[in-house]
């Protein structure tokens, strides 16, 4: 049962992942070596014979988790990645949590003004956020990033919506689909490499990851995948969503931010 | 597990997000901070409890009580996945509802029984959306029963009424159920309701779980591969998904419109490669020839039986906005000017023909679409996604429609 | 691997002293190198204030532990790279977060 489900999760991102590179000129995907993104890249390869045929950008304040730069250099190695560094600089003038805030925004979309990227891949999740429910798998944003939700273009039939004008670009959601045991069974099944820090150590683990500064671990003894999925499956779907976790939801808002959906 | 797409139909003030607040805590599905939650903001607003305020949404839809897009709520009953979608009611949303409806499966209608209320204008008009957009399945909750004492003549008078409409467009009656319900209260949603007792059918999850155990599947033995565009290391390879049947290596296939005739010699599936593959699968095909520099929204398809491409198609149509000036349509990928010619308005609150010579917002037609190229498709009842198209006018999004 | 005596951590303790002093992306670069041969496994970054600035990253430092979980030294987290200043939690690749 597991796996005919996933195997439709599977098809369906592969198809938006592959409409994507073929319907827009010059297209790039945010990769935080997260388990979300990091799997929208095995979903890539396969889509397009083992290789993934564009840029993936990592936007990055310089306070990421050692874990995860090394995880970022081994596994752009080894399926021969296109990364892209991004520096978001932490400045004086920015309040709360402006490290992955504000920032980050400033140099994506320099970086994509810079490079003409008219479609950019995000890894978001439609259990992340109730946000998301509003999301399309294809979403435009206007020169400002700003995504009007109250007029979105019908989506329906695989016909995606396209570019709103000359300067702005489409967000294009491949994994809207997933919630996040799909993702950890598709992990599973098809050996997606991890960054380590997902499992636990002296009873520790992260759900899931920002920079040092905005990531809390949570209390679990889950130290490899099936005891994750183990985990997921035992708590309810709220604990799941992480409302209970002040600091976590703080770091989606401000992820959700720092993607311009605020 | 299998998650089942469920669309909420109805009027705006129906009940639809309450059913949904109502069956995620009756499922347990939401625990009880989010219910606190969702009390305490409708004390803040001055309400009674009002269990809608449960799904995840704007502040903005909540202060103004209705849907604004797209809504979706996840619920396990009896071991099947339930993905609830609810589109909002208000008429100049349509466009949305037409945007969430097309990933269901199956639909729940909404009517309320509520004294005033009953079937409506947009009741009748999502129920022929509904038929336009494939569904085949339809449970029909009729919802406010406390509000009319659980009155049987009531909800018999509704089935009547809703039944005929619904063989008028062509649904088969056999397929649509009537529940009675109260979401505010809970009747007949998880338990049967002691204040109905003669009502003797199943609640409202009894009957989604079982037409989702007897939903059928399109099975359609013909090969056809919806192209989406060339291969990045091949001459001879496009990159394509199996919408229905099978390739194989070796077979004889025909790219169309441009009518190349090929054999099939390589076949990748999501980076695999494969002797055949099957529907839902997105496949890189390596032929015997050079493929055109063009192929995006072509099809290729088994040798025999391949469609007839053509420059004219005889459409039904759902029109969101007045058609005006240069109309297009776009299908899988495909992006073709029309000239459109409206052979008969039909008013989606009867399904009969009316006599106005062009169809107004929120009306249907049947015409005849001139295309500016010869394209591949098909009757939407052979293969759905080769039959279906979206209207657009003026560079807007103008309506949908399906070949007949 | 280390050799053992404990040599490589009097080395990496030397490296710290001077990252607090001069925290130039050389010095990370070195420090980096030398970190490999250590017996520093594990780290913990501490926040000193809220991140809301430059400053916040300065008042800011990651604790270096062995494979005992000691605690060996202590280190700035940002690096001068010409005339910005910059995160530098990179040069720590290699370790793992002390979760104790």
């Amino acid at each position: 049962m597991i796996m005919q489900e996933l195997k439709k999760l599977e098809n369906k991102s592969v198809f938006i992942i592959r409409e994507a590179k073929l319907n827009f000129k010059n297209i790039a995907a945010l990769w935080s070596m997260g388990k979300d993104s990091t799997t929208m890249l095995s979903l890539a390869r396969k889509a397009f014979k083992g290789k993934v045929p564009f840029p993936v950008i990592h936007i990055d304040n310089g306070i990421d988790f050692p874990e995860t730069y090394e995880f970022r250099e081994e596994l752009t190695k080894k399926w021969n990645l296109d990364t892209i560094v991004l520096k978001s600089k932490i400045k004086s003038e920015m309040s709360g949590f402006a490290c992955c805030g504000e920032n980050k925004t400033v140099a994506l979309k320099k970086f994509m003004n810079d490079n003409g990227i008219d479609g950019l891949i995000v890894s978001i999740r439609r259990d992340e956020h109730g946000i998301r429910a509003k999301e399309r798998y294809v979403s435009p944003r206007n020169e400002k990033f700003e995504w009007n939700y109250k007029d979105q273009p019908a989506e329906l039939w695989n016909n995606y919506s396209s570019k709103l004008d000359k300067k702005g670009h489409v967000r294009i959601h491949p994994l809207l689909d997933w919630n996040e045991i799909d993702i950890w069974n598709y992990v599973k099944a098809e050996k997606v490499p991890m960054n380590p820090l997902y499992f636990s150590r002296n009873g520790y683990r992260y759900r899931s990851l920002g920079c040092t500064h905005c990531t809390v671990a949570l209390k679990s003894e889950a130290k490899n995948i099936d005891d994750i999925i183990k985990e997921l499956e035992t708590t309810s779907a709220e604990e799941r969503s992480g409302r209970q976790q002040d600091k976590e939801k703080e770091y989606v808002m401000e992820k959700l931010r720092a993607l311009g959906y605020m | 597990m299998i998650v089942k797409n469920v669309t909420l139909l109805g009027h705006k003030d129906h009940g639809k997000s309450t059913l949904i607040g109502q069956m995620l805590i009756q499922t347990k599905t939401v625990t009880q901070d989010r219910i606190n939650e969702a009390k305490k903001i409708s004390e803040n607003l001055g309400r009674p409890f009002e269990p809608g305020f449960i799904l995840d949404s704007f502040s903005e839809e909540r202060e103004n009580a209705m849907t604004i897009d797209t809504t979706r709520a996840e619920l396990t009953y009896k071991g099947l996945a339930f993905e609830f979608i609810d589109v909002p009611g208000h008429e100049e949303l349509i466009k949305n509802m037409i945007s969430g409806a097309s990933y269901a499966e199956f639909a729940v209608l909404l009517v309320s029984a509520a004294p005033e209320e009953g079937i409506r204008d947009q009741t009748k008009r999502h129920l022929f959306l509904a038929r336009m957009l494939g569904i085949k399945k339809l449970i029909v909750a009729v919802n406010k029963m406390d509000m009319i004492k659980y009155d049987q003549e009531a909800f018999n008078g509704i089935t009547a009424d809703l039944s005929s409409f619904i063989r008028n467009i062509g649904f088969d009656e056999g397929n649509a159920t009537f529940v009675p319900i109260s979401a505010y209260s809970g009747d007949n949603i998880l338990e049967k309701s002691a204040n109905m007792q003669w009502y003797t059918g199943r609640t409202l999850l009894d009957a989604l779980y079982d037409s989702a155990e007897s939903a059928e599947s399109n099975v359609n033995p013909s090969l056809r591969v919806l192209v989406q565009g060339k291969s990045f290391d091949s001459e001879n390879g496009i990159m394509g998904k199996v919408l229905c049947g099978e390739v194989k290596v070796g077979t004889r296939v025909v790219a169309l419109p441009e009518s190349r005739n090929y054999t099939v010699k390589e076949i990748v599936s999501q980076g695999e490669q494969v002797q055949s593959a099957h529907a839902g699968d997105n496949v890189d095909l390596e032929f015997d020839g050079k493929v055109d520099e063009e192929v995006r929204g072509s099809v290729v398809a088994d040798e025999t039986g391949a469609p007839s491409p053509s420059d004219e198609i005889i459409g039904k149509l759902f029109v969101t906005k007045r058609f005006n000036g240069n109309t297009l349509i776009k299908a899988n990928g495909n992006e073709m000017r029309c000239k459109i010619n409206i052979e008969q308005v039909i008013d989606p609150t009867t399904g009969n023909a009316i006599k106005d010579s062009k169809p107004e917002e929120l009306q249907a037609a049947i015409a005849n679409i001139k295309l500016e190229k010869k394209a591949v498709f098909e009757k939407s009842e052979k293969v759905p996604e080769l039959g279906r198209f979206l209207v657009y006018s003026d560079n807007e999004f103008a309506g949908i429609g399906i070949v007949e | 691997m280390v050799l053992g005596f404990g040599g490589s951590d009097k080395r990496i303790k030397e490296i710290a002293e001077q990252l607090w002093k001069e925290p130039e992306e050389e010095h990370w670069k070195e420090f980096s190198s030398e970190l490999g041969k250590s017996k520093i496994k594990y780290y913990k970054v501490v926040f000193g204030d809220k991140l809301s600035s430059e400053k916040g990253l300065k008042d800011s430092w990651a604790e270096l532990y062995n494979d005992k979980y000691e605690n060996v030294t202590k280190v700035p987290i940002f690096m001068n790279k010409g005339k910005q200043v910059e995160g530098a939690t990179y040069y720590l690749k290699g370790l793992q977060v002390n979760n104790k």
